[in-house]
């Protein structure tokens, strides 16, 4: 089976089983509703506050639900010893790797998707004109958080208390992404530089390539026995 | 080859020496040799203790991630015990970077804490290295534990470059105090810069003596480890770093 | 160093800082020096008393 193939196999193995538990989605809708919600009373005594708060928050709930779905994504490989067949196919450890980070990123991405248009109603941010630029910007974004989430879980699920270290480790390095994330939704929403937009953008797809490649190249290292 | 607790080689005790004579002699420049700023007055002195032990922090990061690789490279445990010992002093000047950044910032700036880049990227390097020894309290074997900790460094080290430039964009491409805390927002006459460099040099020298202490005490472990697992004893039950 | 406060709310929650002069700063600054030196360099000799310790039950 060509790399290209075992990789879409996969990424299509983990959409099929989630699809089926709905444990990931069920956890990731509610906490970022949580969020949302939670956020919302805790800004909510400026309207103005709540508009300019808007772009965070929405990377917020989506940077904490991502964590979640990042811990689970391997949950129900190990639990049945899946993992380690995964490992005994003669396919590159960088397909797993890719094939793990598809699914992951597809999820956070509709969830992004989901997200945009309740954090505007929620904090009354209009998102009129920017739509597609900010769909873009959501998957770029994602995408750095999902390569970092399944760097690191694959990384962890081997030890204990991982549901604890998976994020501890993450977070400081995804900042640079998460920032760039923000900065850029904050410049598309309040429009009023578009090459500001433009500048924060192509920072965060240079900030994913450089995980990308650091972390294909070395997964190999954290899977082995 | 006999365990018996090495003595101190002379040569050691030369850069122990050394080491704390240079940064008595750094402080003694920085506190009374220096003259006041025309700004900051004497709090210019604070400077001198803050960035010298920044640029040292960033040094042994590196010497930790290099170590990790070649560990990743050739297998050797001397290059893991480095890393490790790396890492440690890293922690240690960072941290020792933060609070004496907080020093600096609060009778300057009147805030405790600025979101200036590179103080921002320090922080975030000490939580990465935390990171990196929780990690390591976790995985009993020499190997593979050697081998996981050169990965995560690996990625630090990747990482460090694009949090600071996201931190410096972020105050550049945002109007906001866009203040240099390493004096470059100062006015730094050339008696000032040797001060400085004078102890970049006495932390640096503070730096490898502590590396090499460290590396000496964790060699004496792995030496340790390796003649129980000859002996049978199964791997030490203390929890190794 | 209490009374030098004044009740505004920025004020009041950092002002026993307000009394502290220049030198008191910078002499927080260089202490911080040898107290971090010196707990790594007590660590170090932990760490190298238990690793006698072991190496003598082996």
């Amino acid at each position: 089976m060509s790399d290209v193939r075992a990789l879409l196999a996969i990424a299509w193995k983990d959409l099929r089983s989630e699809a089926r538990s709905r444990a990931a989605t069920v956890a990731t809708v509610f906490f970022s509703s949580v969020t949302l919600v939670v956020l919302a009373f805790a800004l909510g005594r400026d309207a103005d506050v709540m508009t300019r708060a808007a772009p965070g928050v929405l990377w917020v709930a989506l940077a904490f639900s991502g964590v979640i779905s990042a811990a689970q994504a391997y949950q129900s490989d190990l639990i049945e010893g899946a993992f380690e067949q995964l490992l005994t196919l003669p396919v590159p450890r960088a397909a797993v790797f890719l094939g793990k980070l598809l699914t992951n990123w597809l999820t956070m991405t509709i969830l992004g998707w989901v997200l945009l248009p309740v954090t505007a109603i929620l904090f009354d941010a209009p998102i009129g004109s920017g739509i597609p630029i900010l769909l873009l910007t959501i998957s770029l974004g994602t995408l750095g958080f999902s390569i970092i989430a399944t760097f690191y879980a694959a990384l962890t699920a081997n030890l204990q208390a991982r549901e604890s270290l998976l994020p501890v480790l993450m977070f400081p390095v995804v900042v640079p992404v998460l920032l760039a994330a923000v900065r850029a939704t904050d410049a598309i929403v309040t429009g009023g530089d578009p090459s500001l937009a433009g500048d924060w953008v192509q920072l965060l797809a240079g900030f994913d390539l450089v995980y990308l490649v650091v972390t294909s190249a070395i997964f190999h290292i954290v899977v082995e026995e | 080859m006999s365990l018996a607790p090495s003595r101190r080689p002379a040569w050691l005790n030369v850069l122990a020496g050394a080491a704390f004579l240079s940064v008595a002699i750094g402080a003694y420049l920085g506190l009374r040799v220096s003259p006041p700023d025309v700004n900051q007055g004497d709090l210019i002195r604070v400077m001198y203790a803050h960035v010298s032990v920044a640029w040292v922090s960033f040094l042994a990061v590196g010497v930790a991630a290099l170590a990790g690789i070649a560990f990743l490279w050739r297998g050797r445990s001397r290059m893991d015990v480095i890393s490790v010992a790396g890492a440690e002093t890293a922690l240690l000047y960072g941290a020792l970077t933060i609070i004496g950044g907080m020093t600096y910032s609060k009778p300057t700036l009147n805030t405790f804490w600025t979101w200036d880049a590179k103080l921002t990227l320090t922080a975030l390097m000490v939580a990465l290295l935390a990171g990196v020894f929780i990690v390591r309290g976790l995985i009993d074997e020499p190997q593979r534990r050697g081998r996981v900790s050169a990965v995560i460094l690996i990625v630090v080290l990747a990482s460090l470059p694009l949090n600071y430039l996201a931190a410096e964009w972020f105050r550049t491409l945002h109007p906001a105090k866009a203040i240099d805390l390493t004096g470059g927002g100062v006015t730094i006459d050339g008696t000032m810069l040797t001060i400085l460099l004078y102890n970049v040099v006495a932390a640096g020298l503070m730096f490898v003596w502590l590396l090499v202490e460290r590396v000496r005490i964790g060699m004496r472990e792995v030496e340790i480890d390796a003649r129980r697992v000859q002996a049978d004893e199964g791997s030490s039950e203390v929890v190794r770093v | 160093m209490r009374d030098a406060c004044r009740p505004t709310r920025e004020a009041a929650r950092w002002c026993v800082f307000d009394s502290w002069n220049q030198w008191t700063w910078v002499t927080v600054a260089w202490l911080q020096l040898p107290l971090a030196f010196g707990a790594y360099l007590a660590y170090l000799a932990w760490r190298g008393r238990r690793a006698g310790r072991e190496e003598d039950e082996s």
